[in-house]
């Protein structure tokens, strides 16, 4: 593989549902047009507000939904539209982590049954082999031989997310999607899994999405970020970009509204958005932030304005007006 | 801060539970703190920790039948609910002291309309004709910020987003102007813009109408922004009280220091994060010492002999026999 050849590119990824309303059909355009590369051991952050289409775009990615249009590239190769039989060679490359790890988890299987199964499913190995090569993982994962044999629910939230973990990596993957792996986890446990996944990554060079909602997650964790809103993306960036010099409003009110835990720390430009976020099923026009952004102007809900812009190789945005903003805040401040 | 400013003080709370017919379990557990009027107390903690059974306590809202206080007081305007009859308890509930909770579906009755719901609540606290009451709901619901309110009285809970339940659980909870109010995790079901505008709302209603709040959440950040002070839990008993800059700046738990260092940042690069090891031990499986010896990188066989009681450590208590040093 040529060494600029991402490992997977997305294009134009379109996924649309047809839903009632009102026994009315209506469709919901939950995924709008969203392209973006993913490199061999990157982390690319997918971050967006509950309703956004975030996971909806990893899995259209796995192709775990049909897609409705674009083109999904893996080491080159068009995936897009596969079936089953053609994918099933893909998948041990290609693995998702999901939040909830009690309902992913085979509540009667033992811990050690559930991690072994890719690898028997696969047919990887012989018999030895695999065995060692799974206490391996379960030893990496923070699973000590004790734990082995234990059942889903003889586990804590933590230790069942490190099982998900390891049976996601057991297949070597290449990518890996991560579901909000870590919201339904507390604080210390958080911290544990979170640095397990760095070095999961640094053991093996997998490259993840990582879609969550929490910006200080996603800073911890990612090399890019991708700033999702109702089906679109509205920044995309370097994580040194998107953090130290965010430009979309709405980057910029996830950024001010993520209260930080510290007394009289340096925040960013505060910007509150006003109401809620619309319902999917009737986005607004133009800019879908336009009814809620605190800078939109009539312009904002024509039809094309939140094409996305470079700012430079590493940044990109939808919002033609962020100069204009930068302006007319420093004129604020002067005056 | 003056003593007649102290709007509840609770000394020593002491919860069991009962598992069996003969066993009982102490839940939380030598639990002390003081809440002034126009103050907000965060209470922060990981699940299980005791925080909401804290909060139910003080409601004396636990079930009869599995629990019971069994050592302490809860002193609210002189008077000590754990003692309190039911009837006082009625008269208490919702008009001097009111408690808004996690999920406001099932906190709204998803069969009525908002403001019936609004209507009842102000019948139920004193004699008032229902015109009066549904123009007092909403006034009210104007007031924390619900966009025409005079449609939104005749919607139900479903027809509402989530934030939008929250504020009318805040406008419900505030309109008899409590004394105090009890928030147990307002804003963990929220997106996190309109958390920043709940929260915000919560600020501007507390200096207003002068309530005093206890802020319950496991989010540091959120009681980083929004307390005077801060109490810290871990498995069911309070480890460190403080101010807080103190918390945050100063910290002498090493639980208290240990959850401050495995939370990623948003506003800077981490390189890797300090993490606690191992979990919270169960409540039927709580070490002999003291309750974090089992994760703490500085126990000693004291620590998981002995049990530390709350200590005076640089003008704050702190439940340890080495008090750590810590600058953040």
């Amino acid at each position: 593989m040529d060494e600029q050849e991402p490992l997977l590119r997305i294009e134009n990824l379109k996924k649309y549902f047809n839903v009632k309303d009102n026994h009315k059909k209506v469709i919901l355009k939950a995924v709008d047009g969203i392209s973006m590369d993913i490199k061999a051991g990157e982390t690319v952050g997918l971050v967006g507000e509950s309703g956004c289409g975030k996971s909806t775009f990893g899995r259209a990615v796995l192709q775990l939904h049909s897609i409705t249009s674009g083109k999904v590239y893996f080491r080159g190769q068009d995936i897009t539209g596969w079936n089953e039989k053609e994918l099933r060679p893909l998948r041990k490359d290609m693995q998702i982590i999901f939040q909830d790890p009690f309902a992913s988890l085979n509540p009667r299987k033992t811990i050690f049954e559930t991690v072994i199964a890719p690898l028997d499913a696969f047919d990887i190995g012989t018999k030895q082999e695999r065995r060692e090569k799974v206490q391996k993982m379960l030893e990496f994962v923070g699973l000590p031989e004790y734990q082995f044999h234990k059942l889903p629910h003889e586990m804590s939230g933590g230790q069942r997310q490190r099982a998900v973990i390891a049976r996601a990596m057991i297949t070597d993957p290449a990518f890996v999607v991560c579901d909000e792996p870590v919201s339904a986890l507390d604080v210390s446990v958080r911290a544990q899994v979170l640095n397990l996944m760095k070095d999961a990554q640094k053991a093996s060079g997998v490259s993840y999405l990582f879609i969550s909602h929490d910006m200080s997650v996603i800073r911890y964790l990612c090399d890019k970020v991708a700033v999702m809103y109702l089906g679109r993306l509205v920044e995309y960036g370097t994580k040194e970009e998107i953090f130290g010099n965010p430009l979309h409003p709405y980057t910029k009110a996830l950024l001010s509204a993520i209260p930080v835990p510290d007394v009289g720390a340096k925040k960013h430009e505060r910007i509150r958005l006003v109401g809620d976020v619309p319902s999917p099923l009737y986005p607004p026009a133009g800019c879908r932030l336009h009814n809620r952004c605190p800078y939109a102007t009539e312009e904002c809900s024509d039809e094309g304005v939140a094409q996305m812009l470079k700012v430079n190789e590493d940044h990109f945005v939808a919002c033609p007006f962020t100069e204009e903003f930068e302006a007319r805040k420093a004129a604020k401040e002067s005056a | 801060m003056s003593e007649s400013d102290v709007v509840l003080e609770v000394k020593g709370l002491q919860v069991a539970f009962k598992v069996s017919k003969k066993d009982t379990l102490t839940a939380i557990q030598d639990v002390t703190f003081t809440v002034h009027r126009g103050e907000t107390l965060g209470i922060v903690g990981e699940s299980g920790c005791g925080k909401s059974v804290t909060a139910n306590s003080i409601m004396r809202l636990l079930p009869k039948q599995t629990s019971m206080i069994t050592g302490g007081s809860i002193l609210f305007d002189g008077n000590d609910l754990t003692q309190a009859s039911e009837k006082e308890m009625r008269d208490i509930r919702g008009q001097k002291i009111s408690m808004i909770f996690q999920d406001p579906m099932t906190s709204l009755n998803p069969v009525y309309r908002v403001g019936d719901q609004l209507v009842e609540m102000y019948q139920a606290h004193g004699k008032i004709d229902k015109k009066d009451a549904w123009a007092k709901g909403t006034e009210m619901l104007r007031e924390v910020g619900i966009p025409s309110p005079e449609t939104r009285m005749y919607e139900y809970p479903h027809e509402m987003s989530g934030g939008m339940r929250q504020r009318v659980m805040i406008a419900m909870a505030l309109s008899a102007r409590p004394e105090l109010l009890i928030a147990d995790e307002p804003t963990t079901a929220l997106d996190v813009t309109i958390q920043a505008q709940v929260l915000d709302l919560m600020k501007e209603l507390r200096s207003s109408l002068n309530t005093a709040v206890m802020l319950i959440t496991h989010d540091m950040g959120v009681v980083a922004e929004n307390s005077d002070y801060v109490l810290v839990m871990y498995a069911g008993e309070a480890v460190e009280y403080a101010d807080v800059k103190t918390i945050f700046t100063a910290p002498r738990h090493p639980y208290t220091q240990g959850l401050l260092a495995s939370l990623p940042r948003v506003d800077r690069n981490t390189e890797r994060l300090n993490t606690i090891e191992g979990t919270v031990p169960s409540l039927a499986d709580m070490p002999k010492g003291c309750r974090f010896c089992t994760r703490c990188p500085y126990a000693t066989d004291k620590c998981r002999q002995e049990h530390p009681e709350l200590v005076d450590v640089d003008g704050h208590p702190v439940r340890c026999f080495y008090p750590q040093k810590g600058e953040r």
